[in-house]
C-alpha cells in the first residue's frame, strides 16, 4: 500500500492507495455516516459481523454444584465471522483502490463534498491514465451525488457510480427517530444492563441521533437542493442496491438444561450443562422492534435505509436481502459489484 | 413465555443417576469415619414409606402411577443436603435398584437475604415392585 499526501482547507490529510491492473479503474471507496476508512478496508472492526445463520455452539458442561441449575446463564450474540473487505475483494480482482477518512463523518456534506473534489484533483493528477469508479456505501452515496453536481469538471475520468444502500430519497428513520428511540429503549428497559443487547442496538442509535442523519430525513433541504437540477452525467454508468434484511443479530442464551435440577446422589448433588437457546419472541434484532418506519421492516429496510430509497436516479438498482452492515462484506454483492465492473478473465484486456 | 424447550429422555436421566451414584455407607466405612456434619442412618431404623412424603412429592407419585400403574413402591435410601453437603444420609451397603425399577424423588427448598443463603435439597430412592 502507498499513501499519498494532500492538503485539505489547510489540514494535512492522507489518501491509502493499492494499486492495481491499470488497464481497470480505479476505485475509491467512499463509506457513510459516522464511518472511516476501516469501513472498506477491515469492516470487522466495528464488531457487527455476526453470523446470524450459524448453528449453535455444543452444550457445556460447567461441573457439580450445590443448588440446582436452573434458567439463564449468560446472554449472548452471535459469533463473528470472517468478512472480505471492499478493499480486499477489488485488489484481489486486480483493481487499484483508493480509501480515506471523511472528515466531518457525522457531520453535514458540505465539506466532505469539497473534500472528495480534492481528492479527485489529486488522484487525477497522480494518475493521469486511470478512469476511476466511485464505489460509495450509505451516506457516501449522497455525497456523490453533491459532489458530481457541484464539480461536473472534475467528473470527465469516471466511469461508474456504484452505490451501496445509500439513502437517495431520505430516511423516514431520521423523521421518527423520536420514536424509534422510544422503541429501542423499551427494548433495553427489558433487559436492564445487559450489554449485549446494547451493543445490538448502538448500530441504529449511533446513527439516528447524528446532524448527518438529520441532513437526510424525507424532505429535507439538503435532498431537495440535490434534486433540483441534478443531471445524469454521459460519461458514468449508474449503480444502485438496497437492502432489506432487518436482522443484526440473533439475542441468544446459554440456558441450564433440565437435568441440571434434578438432584443425583453424589457429593454436591446437581451437575450443571448449559445449552444454547435463541431467546423467543424478542430475536432476532433488529426483526422484533416494531415497524414503525419501512428502513426497520423485514423485507423493505436494511435497518438504516429503505431499499425503496436507495435507487439511484439515472441508474440501475439491484436489491439484496442483506443489511445495512452487510453491505460492507456481503460475498454475493460483492460479486454482483465485480461482474459490474468487468471482472471476468479477458475483459479488460 | 417460555425460555427453555425441556427434551428430557427418562432413560438417560435414570441411566445418568446410576453412572453417578456414590454409596456414601460403604465410602465412610471404608475410611473408618462419617465426615463431622453428617448423621449416617440406617433404612432400619428410619421410616421411609408414602406417609412420609411432602405434598408435591405424594401429588407427583400418583401422577406417576396413573400414567404407569404400580403395585407398590419400596423405599431405600434418604439424602438431606443443605447448601451442598449432605448432613442426614440413609444408607446401607446397597447399591441402587435395576435402572427399570428404580424410582427416585426429590425436591429443592431456597432462601435468600444478603445475610443469609440456604438450598436444601431432599431426596428418595426407591423402587417400583410390580
Amino acid at each position: 500500500m502507498a499513501t499519498i499526501d494532500y492538503e485539505f482547507e489547510g489540514s494535512p490529510r492522507q489518501l491509502d492507495v493499492n494499486a492495481g491492473d491499470i488497464t481497470k479503474p480505479m476505485v475509491v471507496l467512499l463509506h457513510g455516516t459516522n464511518g472511516e476508512k476501516r469501513d472498506m478496508t477491515n469492516p470487522t472492526y466495528y464488531g457487527f459481523n455476526y453470523d446470524f445463520t450459524g448453528s449453535f455452539p455444543p452444550g457445556r458442561n460447567i461441573g457439580w454444584r450445590a443448588y440446582p441449575g436452573v434458567g439463564i446463564w449468560s446472554f449472548k450474540l452471535d459469533e463473528l465471522k470472517d468478512v472480505t473487505s471492499w478493499q480486499d475483494v477489488l485488489n484481489q480482482n486486480n483493481f487499484g483502490t483508493v480509501v480515506y477518512s471523511q472528515l466531518d463523518a457525522g457531520g453535514l456534506l458540505a465539506r466532505p463534498v469539497r473534500e472528495l473534489a480534492t481528492v479527485m484533483t489529486v488522484l487525477q493528477k497522480h494518475f493521469p491514465d486511470s478512469s476511476f469508479v466511485l464505489l460509495a456505501h450509505s451516506r457516501g452515496g449522497l455525497l456523490v451525488r453533491k459532489f458530481l453536481k457541484d464539480f461536473p469538471g472534475l467528473t470527465t475520468r469516471i466511469v461508474k457510480v456504484i452505490t451501496l444502500h445509500a439513502p437517495h430519497t431520505g430516511s423516514e428513520l431520521a423523521n421518527a427517530s423520536q420514536a424509534v428511540n422510544g422503541a429501542i429503549n423499551d427494548l433495553r428497559g427489558v433487559f436492564g444492563n445487559i450489554s449485549a443487547i446494547d451493543d445490538a442496538l448502538r448500530m441504529v442509535t449511533s446513527s439516528i441521533n447524528t446532524p448527518a442523519f438529520q441532513e437526510f430525513t424525507v424532505g429535507s433541504a439538503f435532498l431537495t437542493d440535490l434534486e433540483n437540477g441534478e443531471v445524469a452525467l454521459a460519461n458514468i454508468e449508474y449503480y444502485s442496491f438496497g437492502g432489506t434484511n432487518v436482522t443484526f443479530t440473533r439475542l441468544l442464551a446459554w440456558v441450564y438444561n433440565a437435568a441440571s435440577a434434578i438432584p443425583q446422589w453424589n457429593w454436591p448433588p446437581f451437575f450443571h450443562r448449559i445449552v444454547t437457546i435463541e431467546l423467543p419472541v424478542i430475536s432476532p434484532v433488529l426483526d422484533s422492534l416494531p415497524n414503525l418506519t419501512p428502513e426497520i421492516t423485514s423485507g423493505q429496510g436494511d435497518i438504516l435505509t429503505a431499499d425503496a430509497r436507495t435507487r439511484i436516479p439515472f441508474g440501475i438498482h439491484n436489491t439484496k436481502h442483506i443489511s445495512h452492515a452487510e453491505a460492507l462484506w456481503d460475498p454475493g454483492l460483492q460479486a454482483h459489484v465485480l461482474s459490474i465492473l468487468g471482472a471476468t478473465p479477458g475483459f479488460w484486456s | 413465555m417460555a425460555l427453555q424447550q425441556y427434551s428430557l429422555d427418562p432413560r438417560k436421566e435414570v441411566q445418568r443417576f446410576r453412572n453417578t451414584y456414590v454409596n456414601f455407607y460403604n465410602l465412610w466405612k471404608a475410611s473408618g469415619k462419617v465426615p463431622d456434619g453428617i448423621q449416617l442412618v440406617s433404612p432400619s431404623t428410619f421410616t421411609m414409606n408414602e406417609e412420609v412424603l411432602p405434598e408435591l412429592l405424594k401429588d407427583m407419585l400418583t401422577e406417576l402411577r396413573k400414567r404407569y400403574p404400580m403395585e407398590a413402591v419400596r423405599f431405600l435410601k434418604y439424602i438431606r443436603f443443605e447448601n451442598g453437603d449432605p448432613v442426614y444420609v440413609v444408607e446401607d451397603e446397597n447399591g441402587l435398584p435395576e435402572e427399570d425399577r428404580i424410582l427416585t424423588l426429590s425436591r429443592t427448598a431456597t432462601i435468600n437475604t444478603v445475610e443469609y443463603v440456604k438450598v436444601v435439597t431432599e431426596l428418595f430412592v426407591a423402587e417400583k415392585i410390580k
